[in-house]
């Protein structure tokens, strides 16, 4: 589990003309964005693989200007959620066989899952993906998302509710 | 065998985000990715070229470039036509405030590098605000020097012959002819006779026109001297000689005869200065001769105000038409930088 300190620490680093520190601080976040950016993008991975290294090169422009007003990881899911938006905004993907097949499907019933989650509306896509991924908090996701937790917990309990309906499944439902 | 354990929605959820390959490590490519230009117009130019990439903002930019020339067209010919109007109209409106152009020649010892001396046309016009219009349109011819060859002009009385709230105000018009030498010394007099609300006076320098009328002058009493003395030393010519030589005198004598009462003319005119006079009652008699009249004041009032209403909402129409262009180009500029503004925020935290 990550930690502020090291983050920061890692960044101010990077910002003094280290350029391994930025190497070290992907190690430990490079995986996640990638992950979440292929969530956010209908699966596809080559997308994702834009969005992070727009990412990245967005941290490298502005490491020096971080105030450390918010920890380093928000910091990054929020840029990440944002190119992912302009990706979104500029070349919309289309539900495609192939990308689905792209993610983590071990069955039928995930890729449903994720054909599912492909017609949930952006916002509710955002806050599924991010209250459930890699164990973030649903402080650390209001934070990313820039919305009060009681908004984030509304929302993600509608977007359940559309999940659920889309699957055709209640909420114990389940299979391996 | 496999054994189905089943699972929630939320960790199905929590899988779709796992990434299982290795990390590409695009922090490298990020690192060779040469940072972009950090001026503000550039990254503006920039966004606005990433916009104009999509459907929508081709049609946005079109449609801006669109309004942009219509308007800037409009507002040239709309500025050509009101150029080319106001060039016929300063003299009609300077013909307009007096019946009689009140155009004056003053011949004046002082000559310019030529020798010749200098001529110039003055006018004076002047608006007098007085209580008792009557009296001071009776007292004004006064003023002038009638054994000189001072006169009025032209002068009409009008308004004052209604009472109560129907009552017009009164207003009177002179133009006085005066000699140029006391063009000044009448100005002064009629400042004292009543308030002057405004007051013009323009000069004209005709030097040249007078020169060309002596020149002409000149040149048709010569031509006419030669013709006499050609009819005289020919009595023996045949008829139709002399009747073709006798034609032509009296075509330079008409001329003549023209060029000196054109001359006359300037010459008279030169002694004589002109000043339209405008009398008109002061506000007090206005409010004076309606006191009392509720009705007056309550339909003035409303007179004021919509005259107000109007002339504001023209002036907003005037500055939102006239420089929609600009608003324009402020608006879509105002988009682009506070759209820019937007993203920095977003990326720095």
């Amino acid at each position: 589990m990550d930690t502020l300190e090291p983050d920061h620490l890692l960044l101010r680093r990077f910002a003094a003309g280290e350029r391994a520190a930025l190497g070290e601080l992907a190690n430990q976040h490079e995986k996640e964005l990638l992950g979440l950016a292929r969530g956010l993008l209908n699966g596809d991975a080559h997308a994702a693989c834009d969005a992070v290294q727009a990412t990245w090169v967005r941290v490298i422009r502005y490491a020096h200007s971080f105030k450390g007003r918010s920890s380093v990881k928000t910091w990054l899911y929020r840029i990440l959620i944002n190119e992912c938006r302009d990706l979104r905004r500029a070349k919309p993907q289309p539900i495609q066989p192939r990308l689905i097949s792209a993610m983590p499907a071990d069955d039928d019933a995930g890729a449903s899952l994720q054909a599912a989650l492909a017609r949930v509306s952006e916002p509710k896509r955002e806050v599924l993906l991010l209250c459930y991924h890699a164990g973030l908090t649903h402080a650390i996701a209001a934070d990313v998302l820039d919305i009060p937790v009681g908004t984030l917990k509304s929302r993600l309990h509608a977007a359940m509710n559309e999940l659920r309906a889309t699957l055709g499944e209640d909420h114990e439902g389940a299979v391996a | 065998m496999s054994q189905k354990i089943p699972i929630t929605l939320e960790e199905r959820l929590a899988r779709v985000t796992v990434w299982t390959d290795p990390a590409p490590e695009l922090w490298r490519n990020a690192l060779e990715t040469p940072a972009p230009q950090s001026f503000l117009v550039q990254r503006v130019v920039l966004r606005a070229l990433a916009t104009i990439r999509s459907p929508s903002g081709v049609a946005a930019a079109l449609l801006v470039l669109a309004v942009g020339v219509v308007i800037t067209v409009s507002m040239s010919v709309s500025q050509e036509r009101s150029v080319g109007m106001a060039r016929p109209e300063a003299p009609a409106a300077s013909a307009a405030s007096s019946p009689e152009p009140a155009m004056q020649l003053e011949r004046r010892k002082v000559s310019d590098n030529s020798g010749e001396p200098r001529v110039v046309v003055r006018n004076a016009s002047v608006n007098i605000q007085t209580d008792d219009v009557r009296s001071l349109f009776i007292r004004i011819p006064h003023f002038l020097n009638q054994t000189a060859g001072e006169f009025v002009q032209q002068s009409s009385l009008s308004g004052g012959d209604q009472k109560g709230e129907w009552r017009r105000p009164m207003y009177a018009s002179l133009t006085l002819r005066v000699v140029s030498a006391r063009l000044d010394e009448v100005m002064a007099l009629l400042r004292e006779a009543g308030t002057v609300t405004t007051e013009t006076s323009t000069g004209e320098d005709v030097t040249a026109q007078s020169i060309d009328l002596a020149a002409r002058l000149r040149n048709e009493q010569a031509a006419e001297t030669e013709l006499l003395k050609l009819l005289a030393s020919r009595p023996e010519a045949p008829l139709a000689d002399i009747l073709a030589v006798r034609e032509q005198i009296a075509k330079v004598r008409e001329n003549i005869e023209t060029i000196i009462a054109r001359r006359d003319r300037l010459s008279t005119l030169a002694e004589l200065a002109s000043i339209t006079v405008i009398i008109q009652e002061g506000d007090d008699a206005r409010t004076a001769s309606t006191r009392g009249s509720f009705a007056l004041r309550l339909g003035n009032a409303w007179d004021s105000g919509l005259r107000s209403l109007g002339e504001s909402f023209a002036w907003l129409v005037r500055v939102l038409i006239g420089g929609a262009f600009w608003w324009s180009v402020l608006l879509v500029l105002g988009f682009f930088i506070a759209r820019s503004v937007r993203r920095a925020r977003r990326y720095r935290p």
